[in-house]
């Protein structure tokens, strides 16, 4: 029995050690620069999460200008960041993206603006800053729906257009921008912020994704790589000091142009916004209902010609 | 040894007003300086704000300047981008150099708008760009880099305006923190083609602050040490449009923070308001906490960008030149304080010195040192006065001492002689008692207790003609005056007596001799008797004294005394003669005041009653008895407090019984010569029957005759006929006879007159003179009294 408990033991170093050797190494697109958005995936990088499964995850940050899906279109990652509402269009238009992870449950987009906007209509005619990498979809949605007839300024970075008054409003994550904007000496007021979510715009944000045709040939690899990562929010979730020191890491090495102050403000809306409404915690799973409403938005403005069911997104 | 004293305050008068100097000095010291160190610590701030404003001012200018040289180099160089237009390459030249012009251009780029050139694709953008000091070139846009998208290229086009943008990092571009001047470009129809811009490190900007940062930190900062306290040390900073730090000594938060990034972690809105404020472009200063330090923050905009330059100062160092200005006026003022304190401490030492030496000399003078020597004092101040006063102090001491001397020389001298004066009083007084030891009819004894050592009592006694003159007296006042007056009184007493047996008459004559010229207003009281001891009746005459006790058996009375008036008060007065029978072993006492007032310690008086009863108690005692009892009695009445007047008593005992009569005749005749006939054959008839032998009836006959001669001759006026009384009385044990003779002529008393000079003729003899010689020749005693307007004149004889 001892005999066998030895080489047991020794079975596993071995086996471990042979595994450390052969890490599997592939690439994550995060959405966009380096911030605590991704916090989970700093943690599971630094904490070893990966290491742990025998991943080398290894991370690429996307141009400013550039979407996300972009690399993962040209294979120079496999695995990406992104927004539901932009992963459905993508899937709707032949390119099927697997969502491996919801991340965030909730929209936090808000419109801020130099003028005071309670309803959508107070944006009518306005000139309002976009990303120029995507997940705009509400604010096209919202503008159809209202007819206000915005004009969309896309811009790679953040608030500078705004805040030159080149533009009369912008789009802003609440995690992000919006606080970026205080910083910078704006004095908003409660009637110059937008919520999305609050208009009926609410549509879960940052998911986990690969192409159907990865996770089809490395279903084993994507569900590791999904785990750890949501391993790697929950230790964040439960560490919140220790994973702030990781994303500033990630922000130095990345030469990220931020601050601590602003990044714990983004952990903790982020963390905010990963709380599933009905469930009141972090699911890390898609909401069906969420994704009808996704379809519906997306068919409106006839983004996608047909619904995408939840299997399709979720199974190829 | 010393300071320990001088801080000791209120020892010694110098400590006390140095202290006091101190103390005052201190305070105006204290106002003037505070006042000084305040004007000029405003006038510090003042200058020091003008300095920072200065400063700041000159950097402003000089990143003002730099930037405007970028804007006027890539201005000038639009109508070149223009002319080249059709030749897009050409561009590259262009840009080229506007860097070769401009070494603060790190970068410039022409970029056209998506499509301008269509076999240029979408993105068409010249850029210059330096590379380790060559000028590079590449064509800006590429799927990395949609330059359409950044923010030099929309703002400027979004606004249609010149701009700079904020620094950035450019990662696709010049791989550096830069800022941007972007200049839309216009054709000919108003349209945005595209943007024209020039790059300029921020390196340089930092440098600049850094220059200012140098000469605003006297200590000098640390390089770029990150963990470097900022708070404590001046530095400046610029933050952007969006409030990002574009220049801070803190490398960290150079693009990272914004000014909000920590001013909005405080609850102090202050920091906040300051960002507010320069964010809208003021120029202006604060006083603020930076991290708990308290400061100043000076800030204005730059001009041509949206930034603000802040240049923040803990107050320490702005007031470091007016803390360094207040140390030195404190130390300016201890200092002064020493000197004055030293300065006082000499002064007053100096001053107060010869004090200390007057002092010694003091209790020296006090040790009775009179010539003790003084402090030499050579000012003219208030201590040659203190000097002057001491040595006036000093002569009028020895004069005064010397005079006390004398004095009480004299006094000594005064005393012994009163001692002597004490003697000789009290040896004119008699004092060997019984005085008549040889006399069984008369029993004296007196005392005199003087309260000083010369007394003013007096009594006196002795026998003339079978009668004792006696007197007690007592003169007011005490000491020599009083025994002065005692003296003369005695001495009138016995000269006047001598030749007058009416008391009335010696005490008027006394008054009248010390009344003359009695300016001291001396008086004495004064009691005057005369006893004609064979018969015990007693003439007395009271001058204002005490009325004396008469003592008869159990029988004690006062004597019944007129007072009159004391010696001396009145001359000329006329005194009373009163008359008294003293029965055989009765006493008439005598007395002082000092008796009846003596006071024991309570200041009871002895008094009368007390008196009386002692006399009454030694009623059959003698005289000797009855004055020591009294003295004892007077003794245990004041129980030895001090004696305060003298005490005199003088107690008399008549002890003559009435003689048994043999013989007792009388003739009666009438004042004419014819008349002698009948009386000589009276007295041969009265001798004869009394056996007397014929030799001596001759001579009693002679002398009769003559007494009665006298009375004929001299009595009466011429031509009145009046009776004379001769009558003949003999006693047996002793055998004797005595003629009366009794008339109611004028008063004339023949034993008043001096014996007569025999030497002299008959003629010129007075009258009576040789007559009266002759009786008292024959008889044993001639005794005159006037009683009743009657002249009586006794003449005795012892027979043998």
């Amino acid at each position: 029995m001892k005999k066998v408990l030895i080489i047991g033991l020794l079975l596993m170093t071995f086996g471990l050690h042979a595994q450390s050797l052969k890490l599997e190494k592939v690439v994550l697109t995060p959405s966009w620069q380096a911030q605590a958005e991704y916090a989970g995936i700093y943690v599971a990088e630094a904490r070893g999460f990966y290491r742990d499964v025998g991943l080398d995850v290894q991370l690429m940050h996307p141009a400013l200008s550039t979407s996300p899906i972009k690399y993962l279109k040209d294979g120079s990652a496999q695995f990406v960041i992104n927004h539901l509402l932009s992963a459905l269009k993508e899937t709707g238009n032949g390119f099927r993206m697997i969502n491996l992870l919801q991340i965030s449950q909730n929209s936090t987009q808000v419109i801020v603006s130099h003028t005071p906007i309670q309803r959508p209509e107070d944006l009518k005619n306005n000139r309002i800053g976009i990303w120029k990498s995507g997940f705009t979809e509400l604010v096209y949605l919202m503008n159809q729906e209202h007819n206000l007839n915005m004009e969309f300024i896309p811009m790679v970075n953040n608030i500078n257009l705004f805040i030159s008054g080149a533009i009369d409003a912008t789009i802003a994550m609440k995690y992000n921008e919006y606080y970026k904007l205080m910083m910078a000496g704006l004095r908003l007021k409660e009637d110059q912020v937008l919520s999305l979510a609050n208009v009926g715009y609410n549509i879960p944000e940052d998911g986990l994704y690969v192409t159907a045709d990865y996770f089809r040939a490395n279903r084993d690899l994507c569900e590791r790589v999904a785990n750890a990562t949501r391993k790697g929010w929950e230790w964040a979730a439960e560490h919140p000091e220790e994973a702030l020191d990781i994303v500033m890491e990630a922000t130095k090495k990345y030469s990220v142009n931020t601050n601590r102050p602003a990044q714990k403000w983004m952990l903790e809306k982020f963390l905010d916004s990963m709380i599933a409404n009905q469930e009141g915690k972090r699911t890390y799973v898609l909401d069906p209902s969420a994704l009808d409403e996704a379809n519906q938005m997306l068919l409106s403005m006839k983004l996608i010609q047909k619904r995408i069911t939840y299997n399709e997104l979720t199974e190829p | 040894m010393k300071l320990p004293r001088l801080l000791t305050p209120s020892r010694s008068f110098s400590a006390k007003i140095t202290w006091r100097v101190i103390l005052t000095v201190f305070v105006i010291f204290s106002i003037i300086n505070y006042s000084i160190y305040r004007t000029t610590r405003n006038g510090i701030l003042s200058e020091a704000i003008e300095r920072y404003h200065g400063m700041a001012e000159a950097t402003n200018e000089q990143v003002s300047s730099a930037l405007g040289a970028v804007e006027v180099a890539l201005t000038n160089n639009i109508p070149i981008v223009e002319e080249n237009l059709d030749e897009p390459d050409n561009l590259y030249g262009v840009v080229k150099r506007i860097l070769e012009l401009n070494p603060n251009i790190i970068g410039s780029a022409v970029a056209f708008e998506p499509n301008y050139y269509p076999h240029k694709g979408i993105q068409f953008s010249p850029y210059a760009y330096r590379d380790n000091g060559e000028i590079k070139f590449k064509q800006l846009g590429t799927d990395e880099y949609e330059y359409h998208y950044m923010d030099w290229y929309q703002i400027p086009k979004l606004l249609d305006r010149p701009h700079w943008s904020e620094p950035y990092y450019d990662s696709g571009g010049g791989e550096m923190t830069m800022s941007t001047y972007s200049v839309p470009l216009h054709n000919k129809d108003g349209k945005i083609y595209g943007v024209m811009t020039a790059d300029i490190s921020l390196e340089w900007l930092t440098e600049t602050l850094h220059q200012l940062d140098s000469i605003i930190i006297n200590r000098g900062r640390q390089g770029n040490n990150n963990s470097i306290d900022i708070a404590d040390n001046p530095y400046s900073f610029i933050i952007g449009k969006g409030a990002t730090y574009i220049v801070h000594p803190i490398r960290d938060r150079i693009m990272n923070e914004t000014f909000f990034s920590y001013s909005q972690l405080t609850a102090d809105t202050l920091d906040d308001h300051i960002g507010y404020e320069m964010l809208a472009g003021k120029k202006a200063y604060q006083r603020f906490v930076n991290k708990d330090v308290d400061s100043y923050i000076f800030y204005s905009p730059i001009r041509k960008t949206e930034w603000a330059m802040g240049i923040v100062v803990p107050s320490d160092d702005l007031f470091f030149a007016a803390r360094v200005m207040g140390a030195i006026i404190l130390a300016l003022m201890i200092l002064g304080l020493l000197v004055v304190f030293g300065i006082c401490q000499k002064l007053l030492n100096q001053v107060t010195k010869p004090l200390v030496r007057f002092a010694g000399s003091v209790n020296e003078i006090s040790a009775g040192n009179f010539t003790a020597a003084l402090p030499e004092i050579k000012t003219k101040d208030e201590m040659r006065q203190l000097y002057d006063s001491f040595k006036l102090m000093q002569t009028s001491l020895v004069s005064q001492i010397n005079e006390l001397k004398t004095v009480n020389e004299e006094k000594g001298r005064i005393e012994g002689e009163l001692h002597i004066a004490r003697a000789i009083q009290m040896s004119m007084l008699p004092k060997i008692f019984p005085p008549y030891p040889d006399r069984d009819d008369i029993d004296i004894y007196a005392s005199l207790t003087p309260a000083k050592e010369v007394g003013g009592d007096l009594y006196d006694f002795y026998i003339r003609d079978e009668k004792l003159f006696f007197c007690v007296g007592d003169v007011s006042g005490k000491g020599v005056p009083a025994s002065l007056i005692m003296a003369i009184s005695r001495a009138l007493f016995r000269t006047v007596s001598a030749h007058e047996s009416n008391p009335a008459k010696i005490i008027s004559t006394i008054n009248d001799v010390v009344s003359v010229d009695n300016e001291s207003n001396m008086f004495a009281t004064f009691f005057l008797g005369v006893l004609d001891l064979p018969t015990g009746r007693m003439r007395y005459c009271n001058a204002g004294h005490n009325a004396p006790v008469f003592v008869n058996g159990e029988d004690v009375h006062f004597l019944n005394v007129e007072s009159n008036i004391p010696l001396g008060v009145m001359s000329g007065f006329n005194y009373e003669v009163q008359t008294v029978t003293m029965p055989y072993k009765s006493n008439i006492f005598l007395y002082t005041d000092g008796l009846t007032e003596a006071e024991n310690a309570e200041h009871c008086l002895y008094g009368e009653e007390q008196m009386i009863k002692t006399i009454q108690q030694c009623v059959d005692g003698s005289t000797k008895d009855m004055i020591l009892r009294m003295e004892q009695s007077v003794a245990n009445h004041v129980l030895g407090a001090e004696q305060s007047d003298d005490l005199t008593m003088l107690d008399i005992q008549y002890l003559r019984k009435q003689d048994e009569v043999i013989m007792h005749r009388q003739l009666v005749i009438v004042n004419k010569l014819d008349e002698i006939t009948r009386l000589a054959e009276f007295v041969e008839s009265v001798c004869e029957e009394v056996t007397i032998d014929p030799s001596l009836t001759m001579n009693l006959n002679l002398a009769i005759e003559e007494a009665v001669t006298n009375v004929i001759l001299y009595a009466y006026p011429e031509g009145i006929e009046d009776r004379i009384y001769i009558e003949a009385v003999c006693n047996p044990n002793p055998r004797r006879i005595k003629f009366i003779i009794s008339d109611w002529g004028k008063a004339f008393d023949p034993t008043t007159k001096d014996d007569v000079d025999i030497t002299l003729s008959a003629e010129d003899r007075p009258i009576g003179g040789l007559g009266i010689h002759l009786i008292r020749q024959i008889m044993d005693s001639v005794n005159y009294e006037r009683v009743e307007g009657k002249n009586i004149l006794t003449l005795r004889k012892k027979l043998t």
